[in-house]
């Protein structure tokens, strides 16, 4: 389950639950259609983790995915972890060498 | 064209173990012919995933060091059952074979490399681990060891810092419990991988310099080659895409394990990405004394 919100310059991926294979691929789907709206590009897309129980290497992948998008059209992405073990996860496939990973939504650095 | 330009010519032709070359060839599924797996499962799996009975229940969640600090879920029994049945036909075998490690060893130690493993010098249950890296490391010449910076290649434990699946650093290769308890095509690709950071490390300036130009040009039409192991094969071309050293590692994998399929791709690309990637194959060629692979 997710929600995209816009504020300002940030547009921000709120994640809860598990992010399973399904659940990555509509995630990807949306935050893509989004994207390809007029304006979109020179924001920051947040990807807001610190509601997720479960990620899933398909999980994984749609965060490749969306880093992808968000670069195309000039984005910065960030990753909110909230857990240290979605960050671990994230840097067990090598990921933190990709996206700005941060602990908090909140956080000075997102 | 359709062969490759006069400056890409090979002294002869070597071949990586069965293991290690079916890593050009997209992953087979075993969902569909293991029972109870599911699509969903077995990427947890190939993610290093296992499934493990707590008391009545069963959950299912990632040996990341050691597992405490893994997310698990519950699941059926069934789950249980299927992750056996995978992890028989994926992953390396848990039984001894010392005269696997001392042959990687003594073939090691000719090069001036020195193996090790943590916590023990020895395990035994990583006999099938110390045969797959003993062959990778046969089916490369002696003397390329020789050459690159590569001081020691540690089987086994997890990184100081953070959690990872295999890692190069100041002329050590680390390949970590994630890859050790994986599945034998991730270990092949995870080691490959790793040596190429060593080959990195080890290549003068002009000919980083070769490689990040070509880099730059295959980057403008995303004309990378993205193999399947850890994650999906379009990861891996993002990886590359946006962090040149990747691509300078991937690249050593693909030389080795999938030189044909590589060769093969980069014939099938335009004008100037091609003349971009013989450019850079020609400096694995060099590094390899003219030796490439099938």
């Amino acid at each position: 389950m997710h929600s995209i919100t816009r504020q300002g310059a940030r547009l921000t991926a709120l994640v809860r639950g598990r992010l399973n294979r399904e659940e990555a691929d509509t995630l990807v789907r949306d935050v893509e259609n989004i994207l390809k709206e007029p304006g979109a590009a020179g924001k920051k897309l947040v990807v807001d983790m610190s509601h997720v129980e479960y990620l899933s290497s398909s999980g994984i992948g749609a965060l490749v995915r969306m880093f992808r998008a968000a670069s195309d059209v000039k984005m910065e992405m960030i990753v909110c972890c909230g857990r240290a073990e979605i960050r671990s996860l994230i840097e067990i496939a090598g990921l933190d060498k990709l996206i700005k990973l941060v602990d908090a939504p909140d956080s000075k650095q997102s | 064209m359709t062969s490759p330009p006069p400056f890409v010519s090979h002294t002869y032709l070597m071949r990586m173990p069965e293991h290690t070359a079916a890593l050009r060839n997209p992953w087979p599924r075993l969902t569909g012919v293991i029972d109870g797996l599911t699509l969903d499962m077995e990427d947890e799996f190939r993610f290093g995933h296992t499934v493990v009975k707590v008391g009545p229940n069963y959950r299912m969640g990632g040996s990341i060091k050691g597992g405490s600090s893994s997310i698990w879920v519950t699941v059926q029994e069934a789950a249980l059952d299927a992750y056996n049945k995978w992890r028989e036909l994926e992953m390396p075998s848990q039984g001894e074979d010392a005269a696997a490690y001392s042959e990687l060893k003594h073939t090691l130690g000719a090069a001036g490399i020195q193996l090790a493993s943590d916590p023990s010098e020895y395990e035994p249950s990583h006999g099938e681990v110390y045969r797959t890296i003993r062959d990778i490391v046969k089916a490369i010449p002696e003397d390329h060891f020789r050459n690159i910076a590569l001081d020691k290649i540690q089987v086994g434990g997890w990184g100081p810092d953070a959690a990872k699946a295999s890692a190069y650093k100041n002329g050590t290769v680390y390949i970590y419990d994630f890859a050790v308890y994986g599945a034998v095509r991730t270990l092949a690709g995870l080691f490959l991988h790793e040596l190429g950071h060593a080959f990195h490390a080890s290549l003068r300036p002009e000919r980083t310099s070769v490689l990040q130009q070509s880099h730059e040009t295959i980057s403008r039409r995303r004309a990378f080659m993205g193999i399947e192991y850890l994650l999906d094969a379009e990861s891996r071309i993002v990886y590359q895409e946006f962090i040149v050293e990747e691509f300078v590692a991937e690249t050593y994998l693909l030389y080795t394990a999938c030189g044909s399929a590589l060769r093969e791709f980069i014939l099938s690309q335009p004008d100037d990405i091609r003349d971009a990637w013989w450019r850079a194959y020609s400096i694995y060629l060099d590094g390899f004394d003219g030796v490439g692979y099938i």
